[in-house]
């Protein structure tokens, strides 16, 4: 698909105009720079876990290049309420990170959640985040998997009691059965005996980020954009590949 | 009211006949010709409205059993739905249905575009988010997409999914288009 080409004099503008990086600021504080740091920002949480995830982090301009193609500039009027569109009438995306759901819980920052329950989705700052968010949460892969208390490292000892299963002693002991099998010679595949000795680390079963969607242009279109804009991937890809690289300040 | 837009061009294509210039005798056969003809292949197409009527019935229908289920949402503008194919599924038969709507408001806007299995009391068996897929087919108890879609509560890609019995997702498996049905000879064609 071709792009318009008074959509490409629109984005073009951002060239020479520096009213286009308002928000740079308040974008690259949320996404932080592609390293391990001790910040809160998203790049930093996730390359922290990133042994599981293999998440390498995400250049904070791909938003940069969302916001322009999302908002259409600072001549729009939507640049000074909603640059992210985010909720918009009938936006299925705004409800889902105000209630957490599809797993948002996990991406979002501790004080994301409350703030996006308590103010008006109409602050560029917070439609941002927010649109972030929404981002991240899409481009996620979810499971259910045991996750290790991390304030007790401590291996326990449990004996098998008459009648016992892996499910019954997880649950009397707050361990799962995956931890259970895995300290155990036999794994699951034997009956437990009577008397036998269990090892078991506290571990409860939880949402977690199991790996990450590849960030190229054509997924970060079809999961933000949902298929609305046919054109939406060769957009992300003129702004972020042609005109980044040309912006004069 | 297609019997009177059937009159309406018949009177058009009579009032043509009126004001052309004679033709010479030679054109005059063919050009008679082509009128009944195209009179003869326009009298089946008119009295298939009802047929047509009875869609858009089905179609309002199951567009407001989707609001009425939160699938669809009036604030949004729907642009797309159309029935795909039908599965039989042990006793019952769902409705493979394609539904796209956008977001309003923005220069790209988001699109809510979704696969929907419905019943024939029109309620809703399972939902698949299509993204820029579009369904294919039905095939034995399966959907063919043109592209890949995630089926989140299974770790699962792939544009071909498999249903059970309730119509609901339990696999999705990947096929080359060169695969599918109608695009080559049957495989024991090919031997």
């Amino acid at each position: 698909m071709t792009i318009n080409q008074n959509w490409k004099n629109t984005v073009d503008d951002g060239i020479n105009n520096a009213a286009w990086d308002a928000y740079d600021t308040i974008i690259h504080n949320e996404v932080g720079d592609m390293i391990c740091s001790a910040d809160q920002h998203y790049n930093a949480r996730f390359i922290e876990n990133a042994y599981h995830t293999k998440y390498t982090g995400v250049d904070w301009k791909l938003m940069k290049a969302i916001l322009w193609v999302e908002s259409g500039g600072p001549r729009n009027s939507a640049w000074t309420t909603r640059p992210m569109q985010i909720g918009n009438k009938g936006d299925p995306a705004y409800d889902v990170l105000k209630r957490g759901a599809d797993d948002s819980s996990i991406i979002m920052a501790s004080d994301l959640l409350s703030t996006i329950k308590t103010q008006s989705i109409d602050q560029p700052e917070l439609n941002i985040r927010t649109g972030i968010a929404y981002l991240f949460t899409r481009m996620a892969y979810f499971d259910t998997d045991t996750v290790f208390d991390p304030d007790d490292a401590k291996v326990y000892l449990e004996v098998v009691q008459q009648g016992d299963s892996l499910e019954k002693i997880g649950k009397r002991v707050g361990t799962t059965v995956d931890v259970l099998a895995s300290l155990r010679k036999l794994g699951k595949s034997k009956t437990l005996q009577p008397g036998e000795k269990l090892q078991y680390r506290k571990a409860t079963l939880q949402r977690v980020i199991k790996s990450w969607r590849t960030w190229d242009y054509q997924n970060i279109a079809a999961r933000y954009n949902g298929g609305g804009d046919p054109a939406y991937a060769e957009k992300l890809e003129y702004v972020h590949a042609t005109l980044f690289p040309k912006l004069v300040r | 009211m297609g019997q009177e837009a059937g009159k309406k061009w018949a009177a058009t294509v009579a009032h043509c006949q009126c004001v052309q210039p004679a033709l010479p005798k030679s054109g005059r056969l063919p050009g008679i010709t082509l009128f009944v003809l195209l009179s003869l292949a326009a009298q089946p197409v008119f009295s298939r409205d009802a047929d047509w009527d009875a869609w858009s019935n089905i179609q309002g229908k199951a567009y407001a059993a989707l609001q009425a289920q939160g699938i669809a949402d009036k604030d949004r503008i729907l642009v797309h739905l159309a029935h795909t194919c039908s599965l039989k599924k042990g006793h019952k038969t769902y409705r493979v249905l394609e539904m796209r709507e956008l977001v309003r408001g923005g220069p790209s806007p988001r699109g809510i575009n979704y696969l929907v299995l419905m019943d024939n009391r029109f309620r809703v068996a399972a939902k698949v988010e299509l993204g820029m897929a579009r369904p294919y087919y039905c095939d034995a108890g399966k959907v063919i997409l043109n592209l890949p879609v995630d089926i989140p509560w299974l770790g699962n890609t792939g544009n071909v999914l498999v249903l059970d019995d309730l119509a609901h997702v339990v696999r999705a498996e990947q096929m080359e288009t060169s695969d599918m049905a109608g695009f080559r000879p049957k495989r024991s064609e090919r031997h």
